[in-house]
């Protein structure tokens, strides 16, 4: 069978991921070093970076003449956070536009239908805000709307978050200086020298795997083992899979997402695509350390979220792993070979290690893109899952992930400081209560934005209609719906029928309102702080740099953001973890 | 006054009524957590009354009992601020218990010279009568009647009353010690003194209504403390509330369960909430100012304190800081034929009886120099270490005070006559050159050296033949190298300003392991010399008592100003030294510390707590619909109700335990920032995890053992 050694997967998979970390790491602080403000070196070894600036120069310059944007322009928080909202508004109106009308649209090669105007208002919403949270299936959509709507939107969203990055390294960089730099500016570069080029990689390396990429047909009538005949949705798989897990978006083409052969042909490209999710995200925190001129900090970050990230897989591996109970042999007289694990609703070239290893790579970042059905893993996998939301998807986004996870590590800072004695400072700006406020507002956001309307669905005939599987897993379908929304991710633990205008016109929204009033937030924290002065960090601050401080970390993030969820899990997962198999047969 | 004013019944039970009366919501609600808890509590009480709320099912005893915890630990919480605010009004009233009204000789003549005033020149008035700017004279045994400048004159004042220290000051016209505090005792001499505030307005008033103040506004820190345990209470409450309506839903498919409990889910509430941290915070603060006020240094804001914490750099004044501003033996150089031993003996026998600072420290040098421990006089430098041992018989024997020759300005030198008719003189180096008849060629060069060193030659000569040299040196303070190395382990960096030239200024700072230093120091330029270092973003921290500090210690980010000193500095500073000792300063960044310290160490153990609240509490209220939950129950309780009242009471009860620790601070000592967080770190955080897991289960054990709940 496909699983023969878990323990080696997980290795060579945390393994290549941390090389990987370290090399995008670097390059991706190249990519920002001066919109950063950073007095950055690269390493000698990595020197060649250099000899690309000419070719991306000559390219962004092309783009900014086009365009008028005017690098040298220099924008406050404010001014930065406005142009966040007109240029997604601006993707959000092309985007219902294109979904609305796609029936009367060129390539419409199959006769899709448009969107009815809720299912489009949840589309838009969840492909501006980089969720991708699908309640549709992808064979409703047209080549048309594949090419131009969604995959245009998988490279300007993530290119949105990236934008942010430089801006927050700003606050710390700067000195009495509010001006964070252009937001157009930085969306031309991280989208030119982060996500064109390593999709590229991705999707020719998914080519030579068997992916399709076509433009000019819509559907492949294939001869069947069975002598049927299926007709098989094609388009171009190949450059929407690559970007879609480059830029933690995560909406397939197909409805079975990366589980078709098409999206994800072989282990190999399984492997690639399954890095592409950490490694796109967590690359960011590594080059966090070098702008703001410690690396060693970076590499504590890095580490903590990293074996936050390492320590739930391991419970995704072990829960997945197990056998399922609902299909026990004893108690249920089927004859079901379960020694590799639960193999429900997985594919058989990935097995229970790679699809855990996937699932929880997807719901540790804010991807989305699924290999496996997630509404047939075991209550432990799917609790794992859970936590993982819990913890704002661990590394969450391209570029906005950065900014989630600094708002721990500030407030990690702010009490690890009063600890040795010291008035709150990060990287030598002080942290006042007019950063704090902001700090808090971005980590409640997420518990407050889910739990409400989850405990409105749990009562609502609205909510439980939709459900699938009443009891425990009914309330994890609909909590994983709303958290997969709000936190930006997109994936489903499925088996809602959230294609109504209430799981449409909530989702949409929570997906706008989890992205759009933390990055104000975060934005707001970067204006004030950028206006502060440096104070030097001597012997007596907080070492950001030290194994306490890393535990701390781990501690603050853990007990202030994934036990608010705890309550919450006990209706859920563990309910069922801790209820044995029969409730969720009766279901 | 220096010593602590401990709370007396009369305050205790002050405390337990203010405690009660807090409960008013308008007094609550400006701290969110415990106004959460109040309404919980509302809701509790009204669940007593009517138990079928709710369609709960829970009894009344039940019910009551969750009542009374929780009104507790809102009670312990009031307790622990009205505690703290008493103890803090207690010691502002002992420091206004000090501005006695008495009577004051009010001039008829202001322009009458204090020499020549006499009985008929003033007019004896009631203290509380004296307008600002009144004449008064005052004379040995009179009190000062108000806060005052002196005018004319100089005496000597015993100021112990405000400071507690005994040795007397002097205060004269002109200068910067001008400054009189009403209520102290002139012991000698005679002054003229202006009255320089209103009855009531004294400068003592003012700093006593600053401290009432402080102790009431919540400083900088903890607002934003404040906002963060607002923050997690209201994602406490979202968490809890929503749990209402999931147990509706889980009422749907599990048969024989109704619903989830709401006083339990109350109690959930405000186990998780921060309640201990939001309880004492308060306290924390006022006492963290008191701790500043025993050390009778008058903060006039917590700002100051909370700044003090956090200062990078401390400038520091040579003289009265880190050095007494006497001048004290440090070595003996023999000269000529003269031998090692010869110089000490003479040394020795021309002070012993010459009272002077240098003249006991020649003493004490000489004696331990020659190792023979009769070192009694432990008053002065007792911080000289001997460079060498001489072994020399000091001779004392036939030495009389008679024969002692004092110091006199014509001869600039004083000495003693031996028995034997021997004179031996020691003075000045030129002074002791006109006199001796005989002068070794190496004196100039010797005595250029030490001078060069920033030191101070004297000459010693015995029958006109000038034999050595006695070296003196800046008298350091006692245990200041200590304490200097104490706050730089903090990660303080200290600063020297001095008006000495190079030399002394790097032997001073040697010495005491002074990070930087600037001799040929203008006081006028330490202004620039503040804003030189803030602009290296540092928070400086500085002591002044002259009015040209004054722009620098308003500048400064602390300035601790001298009582001493001009009142010019005295407004200018955030905080005033009583006692008049400018190296407290470094006791105060300890203060600080230990304020912000004991902030986060109780921030830290209060949310630590909530891991162990949620394993006991949620497989508790679950009991009746997930009784497979009961596998989440790591302590294993004895009964879900069990299991509520005993973490209700683990969270009451651990307010009270800790009030001491938010009063006392929590152990300080100088140690870098790792150490700290990584000490702080096992002792709160993982306290923290684990402390409640033992107490829930001791209190489980107890029930069980009384028999209740099971």
């Amino acid at each position: 069978m496909a699983n023969p050694h878990p323990l080696l997967e997980y290795t060579v998979f945390f393994g290549l991921a941390a090389v990987l970390i370290y090399v995008v790491g670097e390059y991706l602080a190249w990519v920002y070093r001066d919109e950063a403000n950073s007095s950055h070196s690269l390493p000698r070894h990595f020197a060649w970076f250099e000899r690309l600036d000419g070719v991306f120069s000559r390219i962004e310059s092309a783009i900014h003449r086009i365009t008028g944007i005017d690098p040298d322009r220099e924008m406050n928080w404010k001014q930065y956070g406005l142009a966040v909202l007109v240029f997604n508004a601006i993707i959000w109106v092309w985007l219902y536009a294109v979904l609305f009308f796609q029936h009367g649209l060129p390539m419409n090669y199959v006769g899709v239908d448009g969107q009815s105007w809720d299912l489009a208002y949840h589309t838009a919403s969840s492909f501006t805000t980089n969720t991708n949270q699908q309640h549709y299936s992808g064979e409703t959509l047209s080549v048309f709307t594949h090419t131009f709507a969604i995959g245009i939107a998988m490279f300007l969203t993530p290119a949105t978050g990236l934008a942010l990055m430089p801006a927050f390294a700003r606050a710390f960089n700067n000195e009495e200086n509010g001006l964070l730099g252009n937001f157009y500016a930085n969306v031309v570069r991280g989208a030119v020298r982060f996500l064109l080029p390593f999709a590229l990689l991705i999707a020719v390396i998914l080519m030579s795997q068997g992916s399709v990429q076509t433009i000019l047909s819509g559907q492949l009538s294939a001869n069947t083992l069975t002598m049927g005949v299926q007709d098989i949705r094609i388009g171009p798989h190949a450059g929407i899979e690559a970007i879609k897990m480059w830029g933690t978006n995560g909406g397939g083409i197909n409805g079975a997402n990366a589980a078709t052969a098409f999206e994800n042909p072989t282990p190999f490209s399984n492997l690639v695509l399954t890095l592409a999710m950490p490694v796109s995200t967590f690359c960011a925190i590594y080059a966090w350390g070098v702008w703001v001129g410690k690396r060693t900090h970076g590499v504590v970050l890095v580490a903590a979220f990293f074996l936050i990230f390492m320590a739930l897989t391991g419970a995704g591996i072990a829960g997945e792993t197990g056998a399922n109970p609902a299909m026990d042999v004893e108690a249920n007289g089927l004859s079901v070979d379960q020694e590799v694990g639960n193999m429900e609703s997985k594919e058989t070239r990935f097995g229970p290690t790679g699809s855990a290893i996937w699932g929880l790579s997807t719901t540790s970042t804010t991807n989305g893109g699924v290999n496996s059905m997630h509404n047939s893993w075991t209550a432990m996998g799917t609790l794992s899952l859970l936590f993982a939301f819990a913890m704002n998807n661990v590394s969450n986004g391209v570029g906005t992930g950065l900014l989630n996870i600094l708002m721990f590590v500030m407030l990690t800072a702010f009490i690890g400081a009063l600890m040795i004695g010291r008035r709150p400072q990060y990287l030598g700006k002080k942290l006042e209560w007019q950063e704090i406020r902001y700090v808090f507002l971005a980590v409640l956001w997420l518990p407050l934005v889910v739990l409400i309307p989850q405990a409105h669905a749990s009562i609502s005939s609205l909510g439980t209609e939709a459900i699938a599987n009443p009891g425990f897993r009914g309330f994890s379908e609909m909590l994983y719906e709303f958290m997969s929304a709000t936190a930006n991710n997109g994936s489903g633990l499925e088996g809602l029928g959230d294609n109504t205008p209430y799981w449409n016109v909530v989702n949409g929204t929570q997906t706008m309102l989890g992205r759009y009033v933390p990055i104000l937030a975060q934005l707001a924290i970067a204006g004030s702080l950028a206006q502060k002065k440096i104070s030097p960090e001597g012997e007596g601050a907080l070492d950001t740099e030290s194994p306490a401080f890393l535990f701390l970390l781990i501690g603050v993030i853990t007990i202030i953001g994934a036990l608010t969820f705890l309550p919450a899990l006990v209706f859920g997962p563990i309910g069922e973890l801790f209820s044995g198999a029969d409730i969720f047969l009766e279901g | 006054m220096s010593t602590t004013q401990s709370i007396d019944f009369d305050q205790q039970r002050e405390a337990i009524k203010q405690s009660i009366l807090r409960f008013d919501p308008r007094h609550l609600v400006k701290n969110p957590v415990l106004f959460v808890v109040e309404v919980g509590t509302a809701v509790a009480l009204l669940l007593t009354v009517y138990p079928s709320l709710f369609e709960a099912s829970g009894s009344r005893v039940y019910y009551g009992l969750i009542t009374v915890l929780l009104a507790s630990t809102i009670l312990f919480a009031n307790y622990a601020e009205a505690y703290a605010e008493l103890e803090g009004a207690a010691h502002a009233d002992s420091l206004r218990e000090l501005q006695t009204e008495t009577e004051a000789k009010r001039l008829r003549d202001s322009d009458v010279a204090v020499e020549n005033v006499g009985a008929d020149d003033y007019e004896t008035v009631d203290g509380g009568a004296l307008e600002e700017g009144d004449i008064v004279f005052v004379e040995e045994g009179d009190v000062i009647p108000r806060d005052g400048t002196v005018i004319d004159g100089s005496a000597s004042v015993d100021e112990s009353a405000i400071t507690g220290e005994s040795d007397p000051v002097i205060r004269r016209s002109g200068g910067d010690r001008t400054s009189v505090v009403g209520g102290t005792e002139v012991l000698s001499d005679r002054i003229k003194v202006e009255v320089t505030s209103a009855a009531g307005e004294s400068f003592l008033d003012k700093m006593i209504d600053l401290v009432e103040d402080a102790t009431r506004q919540k400083t900088p820190n903890e607002i934003a403390m404040t906002i963060l345990l607002s923050g997690m209470t209201l994602m406490f409450v979202v968490a809890v509330a929503t749990m209402y309506f999931f147990g509706d839903y889980l009422a749907t498919f599990i048969t024989g369960f109704t619903g989830l409990d709401v006083a339990e889910l109350i109690a959930l509430l405000i186990a998780l909430m921060p309640t201990t941290i939001g309880a004492l915070l308060a306290a924390i603060r006022v006492a963290g100012m008191t701790r500043v006020t025993r050390r009778n240094v008058i903060a006039k804001s917590g700002r100051a304190v909370e700044a003090a914490g956090d200062l990078d750099t401390l400038i520091l004044d040579k003289t009265g800081t880190i050095t007494t501003g006497e001048r004290v033996a440090q070595d003996f150089h023999p000269l000529g034929d003269a031998t090692d031993e010869e110089v000490v003996r003479a040394s020795y026998q021309s002070s012993l009886y010459d009272e002077t600072t240098e003249g006991r420290s020649i003493v004490e040098l000489a004696e331990k120099m020659s190792d023979e421990s009769r070192a009694d006089g432990g008053e002065v430098g007792s911080s000289i270490e001997p460079p060498r041992q001489v072994d020399t018989d000091l001779g004392t024997i036939g030495l009389s005070e008679e024969n002692f020759v004092p110091f006199s300005a014509e001869t600039r030198m004083s000495g003693i006559d031996l028995p034997d008719g021997t004179e031996i003189r020691k003075g000045a180096v030129d002074a002791v050159e006109e006199y001796a008849t005989s002068v070794p060629g190496k004196l100039r060069s010797v005595s250029n050296s030490i001078s060069d060193n920033g030191g101070t030659p004297l000459a010693v000569a015995v029958d006109e033949t000038v034999i050595g040299i006695i070296e003196l040196q800046d008298e350091l303070k006692p245990g200041i190298a200590d304490r200097i190395a104490q706050i730089q382990t903090m990660g303080v960096e200290t600063i020297m300003a001095t008006g000495d030239n190079e030399r002394t200024a790097k032997w001073v700072a040697d010495q005491v392991g002074i990070d930087r230093f600037y001799a040929e120091f203008d006081p006028e330029e330490k202004i620039e010399l503040v804003e030189e270092v803030q602009d290296e973003g540092k928070l400086v921290g500085m002591t002044g008592d002259g009015t040209n500090d004054a722009p620098a210690l308003a500048k400064a980010d602390v300035g601790l100003a001298m009582n001493a000193g001009t009142n010019a500095a005295k407004e200018a500073g955030n905080m005033v030294d009583l006692d008049s000792n400018p190296s407290k300063i470094i006791e105060v960044v300890g203060i600080g510390k230990q304020l912000l310290m004991t902030r986060g160490a109780l921030t830290t153990f209060s949310i630590a707590n909530d891991v162990a609240k949620y394993f006991v509490l949620l497989p508790a209220i679950l009991a009746a619909a997930l009784p497979g939950l009961a596998a989440m129950d790591v302590l294993n309780l004895s009964t879900p109700q069990s299991a509520v009242v005993a973490t209700l009471v683990y969270n009451a009860v651990i307010i009270p335990l800790l009030i001491p620790l938010a009063l006392r601070g929590i152990d300080y000592e100088a140690q870098s920032g790792s150490e700290l967080l990584r000490k702080n770190l096992v002792v709160y955080g993982l306290g923290g995890l684990i402390a409640p897991f033992v107490f829930i289960k001791a209190i489980d054990l107890l029930f069980v053992f009384m028999g209740v709940f099971q």
